[in-house]
């Protein structure tokens, strides 16, 4: 892939996150004074002021914003009130949690959606695609909460076999995962199904079984290539819903993880937390686009070309 | 109907015609700014009453021409005068007339359809907004127009898609024709059609002319259509006529030796002829990279050092042939 | 130079390579099976080009994909596909791979879109070569295991780059310059004409007995297609290559094709020798296209035309399906399809009613 297409798209991430940084800086001072917003408005003025020095709220705004990038820069992103210790080193521990709960539904949603919709794309029409596509309709329309609600009713409450919360053995995964998986394996199933329809029907799969491939060789070595192109888009989407689906179900499940963290801050206007936690879903997402953006450099001999007109 | 058809003024006339795009190429870190040259500096007059061929083949700068004349596309340089009135830059009352009298059909009869209309409805439209008729005036002026178009009525309450090729050009026809411009465009108007109704549209062309004294501007690669058709026939080359004359005098005399090739690849539907073939080789240059002094001096066989030096000029070899060669002038 | 004309006594002489019998396919449509083909009766013989014209729906590109069963699964073939001594549509999908390239390679029309754009030229044209080089004929006098070994080692050496350079080899003898280049390149990145060729190279990969070429020059300028035509024209002189050149411009037969079958809904109504059809055409419909046709070497005010159009496939009408438009039709057209009858000069004919004559 030419040097060129990467070095553009890097260097478009790098304004992405300088934006971000800006914005959350700016949302952050425009939401009230934050020394307020903290302690509550009935707190001697002598803490307030203290405070308001500590973190350099009694500068003008566009030293605070200087005094800001640097800290920035520096991995110094306040301290978080309620634990005492930096507030990057308070979200950082929690994340190992929070990837292996992606990572796993990252795992199976991969293995179950995207075979199950090739799969329903090769046997257009028959009973197993109609059954497969009705099952996705069904899990991508459950709210997850509600599905994970409904697991622990069932599987914790009811029957007793399986554990409703932390993340200690291999068991504590199960419910977490099933809940965060379906809609996902759902969308996956239903996308690559389309994809993949609509690559079958194009003019080179004709030409290359004209040729004298086998089938299962157009399959794999025409269709699938192609079909993965539209497919690595809905990626970015999905990191996006994975990291919204894991907020909501960390909470479900008290799985300690940093989606959990989050909406504690929040609730405790742990100021410093909140601010590690955006930055840190910003950076992830924009990271995810450039992936996309590489495996479709990668995927695609096409885009690769540069086209523009302008009068 | 030989030669051309000169009744004083011409009725549209296009002069030092350019159009480039400002492009990219895929070429170092953020692209190489290129320029690409689709029409390079056309000049043509039409005149009233003849249909007037514009001839060439893909990327040679026909249809954007064709939206030059129209005022679709803005000229990067050059002018269009319309009955002796520039059309560029016209106030928007002034343009509402122009497009009165200056109308198009272009290749896709299903894309220009509006698939959501009745079809009785799509012709009547234009009257309806130009003029201050009634709805039910409209529609019966358009079932008019539809009728004399063969037509028949059980069509008019159809919505394209329940319609053929043919009857899907027709009603293009029908609502352009129901201003009563005076200038007709047609770009690859029957290309898209069945060989068997392509004559049907080509001689229903022939009639609307004669009938309703229509200019038509005639834009084609298919040359044995335009042997037929036209009066007068512009062959393009990447952006540049290259040659202009009278349709006996092109087809029987062709000056350029680009005008010989393109005749003597046109098959003739008639076996053992035997002809001798004027065969290009490769493909024309593109138009972000034309080549230096005569654009078509890479591919002729009558090359000579001039032409790579020197563009040709656009000046008559005879009357009313014009051509830009070196060669076919005597200037090497 | 095109080979001596074969009249009717030199047919019987040689056999044809392709024997279509009784062709047809119906589709199962969202509305119901629609039948495209009707019986399809239609000969290739070793070393002739066929140009399989007619208009949109005629059913001439089905005609060609129904002999290797391109069609997928919502076609229902019936009927017999005799090339080379098997019946092409008897055989089970894997013999059928085989056939395929090998035996008969087809091209397409729009060559940019027929070739997949993520691949590069070169390993298109190479997968044709993997999968359809032909076998070493077998040698009586040597040992069969040393025959087994040498085509082993030369499927296996063909891998890498002495694919490539065949590749390379096959790109140039069609008539891509700097074919080396032309191997790394995408299909979007080359022009038409240069893709066509790409594709005609990897028809040939194999040296197929036949090529079915399908409206290979209609999206291709008229310079273009002068010299795909040329070039595939010498191919058939090359190779002694049987070629299906289907087409909806008659003109191109007229240059191109030796003999000539005329498709009209799904049915053949005209076939035989392009010299003849030409001068004296006698099915109306035919006589009609012929007619209307514009030519450069001649002018004339109006053309002459062919009334209605091609009629949808759910208004059929009963009887010969061209009736409603021909001229000269009587009441037995209305009631029955006219059967495919010979005549005198070895072309066959379905109709009632031919008539005769130059147009």
């Amino acid at each position: 892939m030419p040097t060129r297409y990467i070095i553009q798209k890097l260097l478009r991430a790098l304004l992405t996150i300088w934006i971000i940084v800006t914005f959350v800086f700016i949302v952050l001072r425009l939401s009230g004074d934050s020394a307020l917003m903290i302690f509550g408005p009935d707190v001697d003025a002598e803490a307030i002021k203290t405070l308001r020095e500590d973190w350099g709220l009694n500068k003008p705004i566009w030293q605070q914003y200087l005094f800001y990038i640097e800290k920035v820069f520096h991995g110094d992103l306040g301290k978080s009130y309620l634990d005492g210790r930096a507030a990057f080193d308070v979200v950082m521990e929690r994340i190992p949690k929070t990837l292996s709960l992606m990572g796993v539904t990252a795992i199976v949603t991969f293995l179950i959606g995207i075979p199950a919709g090739i799969y329903s794309a090769l046997h257009h029409n028959t009973k197993t695609d109609r059954m497969t596509m009705t099952m996705s309709v069904m899990g991508l329309s459950i709210p997850n909460f509600f599905l994970g609600v409904l697991l622990i009713l069932l599987f914790s409450v009811a029957w007793q076999i399986l554990p409703s919360a932390g993340s200690e053995t291999g068991w504590h995964y199960v419910m977490p995962v099933i809940t965060m998986a379906t809609a996902e394996a759902s969308v996956f199933a239903r996308f690559t199904r389309s994809a993949m329809l609509e690559v079958l029907n194009k003019p080179y799969i004709r030409t290359a079984l004209a040729k004298g491939v086998p089938w299962k060789n157009v399959v794999r070595e025409h269709a699938l290539p192609n079909a993965a192109i539209p497919t690595v888009t809905i990626a970015g989407f999905f990191v996006g819903s994975l990291i919204v689906g894991g907020v909501v179900t960390e909470n479900v499940f008290a799985w300690p993880g940093v989606g959990r963290l989050l909406v504690n801050a929040v609730a405790n206007r742990d100021l410093a937390v909140v601010q590690v936690a955006v930055l840190l879903i910003a950076f992830s997402m924009v990271a995810t686009n450039l992936l996309v953006d590489f495996a479709y450099g990668w995927l695609d001999p096409r885009v690769r070309d540069l086209r523009g007109e302008s009068t | 109907m030989n030669g051309q058809i000169n009744n004083g003024q011409p009725l549209l006339k296009a002069t030092g015609l350019v159009r480039h795009f400002q492009v990219r190429q895929s070429k170092g870190l953020f692209g190489k700014k290129a320029v690409l040259k689709a029409v390079d500096d056309v000049s043509f007059a039409v005149n009233r009453g003849e249909t007037f061929g514009l001839v060439g083949e893909s990327g040679c700068g026909k249809s954007t021409t064709a939206r030059l004349i129209l005022d679709i596309d803005k000229p990067t340089a050059g002018t269009v005068d319309f009955k002796d009135q520039q059309i560029s830059g016209l106030p928007p009352a002034d343009r509402r007339q122009l497009a009165l009298q200056m109308q198009y059909v272009f290749q896709d009869p299903l894309g220009a359809l509006d698939p959501r209309m009745r079809i009785i409805d799509q012709v009547a439209e234009p009257l309806h907004i130009h003029s201050q008729a009634s709805g039910s005036v409209c529609r019966d002026k358009a079932a008019d127009m539809l009728l004399s178009l063969d037509l028949k009525d059980h069509v008019f309450q159809r919505y394209p898609h329940e319609l053929s090729g043919g009857q899907r050009q027709r009603v293009v026809l029908a609502r352009a024709l129901i201003l009563e411009p005076e200038l007709l465009i047609c770009d690859e108007p029957i290309s898209a059609l069945d060989v068997s109704i392509q004559a049907q549209v080509l001689n229903l062309l022939t009639d609307l002319r004669e009938r309703m004294r229509l200019t038509i501007i005639f834009i084609s690669h298919d040359m044995s259509v335009v042997r037929h058709t036209c009066h007068q026939v512009a062959v393009m080359y990447l952006g540049k006529i290259v040659e202009l004359a009278p349709n006996d005098l092109l087809f029987q005399s062709a000056a350029h030796p680009y005008t010989q090739a393109l005749l003597s690849a046109v098959p003739i539907p008639q076996p053992g002829l035997g002809r001798k073939r004027v065969l290009l080789t490769g493909d024309p240059p593109s138009p972000i990279d034309i080549p230096a002094g005569c654009r078509f001096h890479t591919r002729c066989r009558f090359a000579e050092p001039l032409c790579s030096e020197h563009s040709p000029q656009f000046k008559p070899l005879r009357e009313g042939q014009w051509v830009a060669c070196h060669v076919a002038h005597g200037d090497t | 130079m095109l080979p001596k004309s074969k009249s009717s006594a030199d047919k019987e002489k040689s056999l044809p390579l392709l024997q279509i019998t009784d062709l047809t396919v119906d589709f199962d449509l969202p509305g119901g099976w629609v039948r495209s083909l009707h019986g399809i009766n239609l000969e290739v013989y070793p070393g002739e080009i066929l140009g399989l014209v007619g208009e949109s729906g005629c059913g001439k590109s089905v005609t060609c994909m129904a002999m290797i069963k391109l069609l997928g699964p919502r076609a229902l073939i019936r009927g017999q596909v005799e090339f080379d001594g098997q019946d092409l549509l008897a055989l089970d999908e894997k013999a059928l791979t085989q056939v395929r390239g090998r035996d008969v390679a087809m091209i397409f029309q729009d060559p940019v879109s027929s070739l997949n754009p993520v691949h590069t030229i070169g390993r298109q044209v190479v997968e044709s070569i993997h999968y359809n080089t032909p076998p070493l004929p077998l040698n009586q006098s040597q040992p069969l295991g040393e025959q087994v070994q040498s085509a082993v080692e030369q499927q296996s050496r063909l891998t890498g780059s002495e694919a490539r350079e065949r590749a390379e080899r096959l790109l140039t003898r069609i008539g891509i310059p700097e074919a080396k280049q032309r191997l790394q390149d995408y299909p979007h990145q080359l022009s038409g004409g240069m893709n066509q060729r790409a594709m005609i190279a990897m028809a040939l990969a194999g040296q197929p007995q036949m090529l079915i070429a399908d409206e290979p020059t209609t999206a291709l300028d008229v310079t273009i297609q002068a010299q795909i035509l040329e070039l595939i024209r010498d191919l058939r002189h090359e190779m002694g290559m049987s070629i299906i050149l289907v087409t909806h411009d008659l003109s191109v037969v007229a240059e191109t094709c030796d003999r000539m079958a005329v498709m009209y809904c799904g049915r053949i109504v005209e076939e035989g020798l392009v010299q003849n059809m030409f001068a004296d055409p006698h099915h109306p419909y035919t006589r009609g296209l012929l007619a209307s046709l514009p030519r450069i070497d001649q002018r004339t005010d109006k053309l002459p035309t062919v009334e209605g159009s091609v009629p949808a496939p759910h208004e059929m009408p009963s009887g010969c399906s061209f009736e409603p438009r021909c001229q000269w039709s009587l009441n037995e057209c209305r009631i029955q399809h006219p059967p495919l009858i010979s005549c005198a000069d070895g072309r066959t004919i379905a109709c009632f009613n031919p008539q005769r004559g130059a147009v």
